[in-house]
């Protein structure tokens, strides 16, 4: 399995990817951060943070608010060009405000 | 599959515990919940085609958490050409969320730093039950049965 270092991707190309996609998926979507790290097979991979509105987190909606959005952003960022694993976790804006975690406030 | 659905539903029950301030300790047993739903879902799938019932139990500890990742990974990026368009996508969803999973699951029991909401752990959860219906729609398709396959025997 090949092995991706950060340095070789275009990370310009995916910030530009991921604002299309904040864009595009507004208001449903509020912020979408990524960061890249190793997963736990050492692999090289781009993880995504996702804060979505009450509304698109409301249980009956989650699914299929989850899909689109992580069907967008792969297209967006052009996933299967990196060669990269990507991974999503999604709060709700309710929810970071009252957790505060600095790590869901900025990339 | 009994055992898996028991669990994807405890996994939601986990989730959804505590009605108003959820406890870590129940969405991280959540999370690692859903892993196992899937893991389960898929090793017993790939042993029922055993023919000796009385072996198949050791069989399914054969399976190995790295093996089976490096087997979706190959699936997730692998162009196929005997099955059809659908059937592939029904497979990548398998495949996909059976590694997006195995890392959140790995996060959620080794790493006590890690905080999580409920919309994280109800999207993953939502993400299983979706893997479940992909695989229920390929099951029995020759590409879902060479994908159990690799699932053992991948190096």
């Amino acid at each position: 399995m090949p092995s991706v270092q950060p340095g070789v991707v275009d990370q310009a190309k995916i910030k530009a990817g991921v604002k299309r996609a904040e864009r595009t998926l507004a208001p449903d979507v509020v912020r979408i951060m990524y960061s890249f790290t190793v997963d736990w097979t050492g692999e090289q991979s781009l993880f995504f943070r996702v804060l979505i509105s009450d509304r698109a987190s409301a249980p009956d909606r989650l699914r299929e608010t989850t899909q689109r959005i992580t069907a967008r952003v792969l297209r967006e960022v052009k996933a299967e060009e990196l060669g990269l694993q990507t991974y999503f976790n999604f709060r709700s804006k309710s929810e970071q405000e009252t957790m505060r975690e600095p790590f869901w406030e900025k990339q | 599959m009994p055992f898996a659905d028991d669990l994807l539903e405890q996994s939601r029950h986990l989730a959804n515990r505590e009605r108003k301030r959820p406890r870590q300790a129940s969405l991280r047993r959540a999370i690692s919940t859903a892993y196992y739903a899937l893991f389960h879902l898929l090793t017993t799938a790939s042993v029922s085609n055993w023919k000796i019932v009385r072996q198949r139990p050791a069989l399914a500890r054969a399976f190995e958490h790295r093996k089976m990742n490096s087997a979706c990974t190959k699936t997730s990026r692998e162009q196929f050409s005997n099955a059809t368009q659908m059937s592939v996508q029904h497979l990548k969803t398998v495949a996909n969320t059976f590694i997006e999973l195995q890392q959140h699951r790995h996060t959620a029991d080794y790493d006590n730093s890690r905080k999580w909401a409920r919309t994280e752990v109800l999207a993953q959860i939502d993400s299983v039950q979706a893997a479940f219906d992909s695989w229920n729609v390929i099951a029995d398709e020759q590409i879902a049965e060479d994908f159990l396959l690799q699932l053992l025997m991948q190096r």
